[in-house]
């Protein structure tokens, strides 16, 4: 159903693009927000995602492979937004975790913090691999083809991406833990 | 401890990753369908394949040599081949063929990208540059006075502790300047007292602004923690040569502050930069 809604969009059927739009926006929107952590930039990528994707849709040869392509959208109009301005990312302050708080729950946000840090020092192109994979569940070659790379660029972003964040939470964690865990 | 750190960590990059907002604000959509009647679909007389094995850089560069080469060769024929009049002869060389073949081969224009330095005023004759990156005026542009630049608060918004002003900035004289894309933002009332005081910039790029030009920026505010201020409530912009100028509150009654969030804590102010 919906390569025939694809075709008659290539087609100029604005009601056809509506269905499919609507059936997407949120998956692109979830997308968005994961790669760029923000939630009003992730609505301008979705936005400008979409609209990219009505303007260029009569070039998109092979119609069933509509969900990819638009993925490929939308991670552009992510390192579109995420180049856009450095400044106010590098802006966002965390909330130090509440320490004297016990238990899971503390451990909890602390983990949180840990990876919200972490995951913010990776690039764009790290990131989006991130999040096709975990979030989407792309596997490797289904990532290589959305982001438009070679197979071993997308494992080496993937691999990359995990060392770093595994990395810095680790790094995060160690001068703090030897007291607290004792604590 | 835990036998496999490798899974837990997996599992809380998973559970990371899944956390969050899965469904788009209905404004996203709005603004989608507001933009489509007035966009215009690219043409599919060739519709580019959709690659599945991308090329790299080094087959991009190659592809680009091998256009050139066939360009050559095929001027280089025509240059040197016998002269017309033997037999078979077919006279003045007609367009070629090749060359027409040649053109779709170019590398797919790539996604737009908004640009932040800004493109020439729609009031500018509109003579159409042959070139496609926009080239800027020779001539030096001094920086905008602050008593022609209009500032305004069109929207404010409320999220998780913080406010967020939409400002619009217009050129309001009758000359183009420039304004830098950064400048030290604060937070006033109406009696001009400084609510919340940012920083300056540690670096920003001059933006040259047509007469008439607008752009825009978001200005964020966190923790007021000070007396109630007198309305309105508005932001304003100090440039790095002294000038100020306030925006237009959004309404003459506003007197919302952001929350104190913790006495101990700084106030906070920042902004976006400045963009069409």
């Amino acid at each position: 159903m919906q390569v025939g809604l694809v075709e008659r969009a290539q087609g100029g059927d604005q009601d056809a693009f509506a269905a499919l739009a609507t059936a997407s926006v949120d998956r692109c929107y979830a997308v968005a927000y994961r790669i760029l952590r923000d939630m009003h930039r992730a609505q301008d990528a979705t936005q400008q995602a979409l609209v990219s994707a009505w303007r260029d849709l009569p070039t998109l040869r092979e119609p069933e492979r509509f969900e990819a392509w638009l993925y490929r959208l939308v991670v552009r109009a992510c390192y579109a937004e995420a180049g856009r301005d450095r400044r106010w990312e590098a802006g966002v302050r965390l909330i130090p975790s509440d320490r004297s708080m016990s238990g899971d729950a503390a451990d909890s946000i602390a983990d949180r913090d840990e990876l919200e840090r972490g995951f913010r020092r990776l690039t764009p192109e790290q990131r989006a691999v991130l999040v096709l994979h975990h979030y989407v569940g792309y596997q490797l070659t289904e990532i290589a083809e959305t982001l438009g790379i070679p197979v071993g660029t997308a494992r080496s972003r993937l691999h990359y991406a995990t060392r770093q964040l595994r990395a810095a939470i680790e790094a995060d964690a160690r001068p703090t833990s030897p007291k607290e865990r004792t604590a | 401890m835990n036998p496999n750190p490798r899974s837990t960590f997996e599992d809380r990059l998973n559970d990371f990753i899944e956390e969050g907002p899965t469904d788009a604000p209905p404004q996203v959509l709005d603004s989608v369908f507001a933009s489509v009647p007035s966009t215009a679909q690219r043409r599919a007389a060739w519709r580019m394949p959709w690659r599945t094995s991308p090329m790299i850089g080094f087959g991009r560069a190659l592809a680009g040599l091998a256009v050139v080469v066939a360009v050559a060769s095929a001027a280089l024929f025509l240059v040197l081949r016998p002269a017309p009049g033997g037999i078979g002869a077919e006279g003045s060389p007609s367009p070629s063929p090749t060359a027409v073949a040649i053109v779709p081969l170019t590398p797919v224009p790539s996604m737009p990208v908004l640009i932040v330095t800004p493109a020439p005023s729609a009031t500018q004759t509109p003579s159409p540059s042959p070139t496609r990156t926009p080239t800027p005026t020779p001539t030096p542009i001094g920086r905008c006075d602050p008593a022609n630049l209009a500032a305004r608060i069109t929207l404010w918004e409320g999220a998780a502790g913080h406010r967020i002003a939409h400002v619009e900035l217009t050129n309001a004289g009758s000359s183009r300047c420039t304004v830098r894309s950064m400048e030290k933002p604060q937070l006033v009332d109406g009696n001009g007292s400084v609510l919340i005081d940012g920083v300056a910039p540690a670096s920003s790029k001059a933006l040259t602004l047509a007469p008439g030009a607008v752009l825009k920026t978001l200005v964020q505010d966190a923790n007021y923690c000070g007396p109630a201020p007198v309305a309105p409530v508005s932001v304003a912009f100090v440039l790095s040569n002294g000038g100020r100028f306030v925006a237009t509150p959004f309404s003459r009654t506003d007197a919302t502050v952001p929350p104190c969030n913790g006495a101990g804590s700084a106030a906070d102010i920042e902004m976006q930069p400045w963009a069409p």
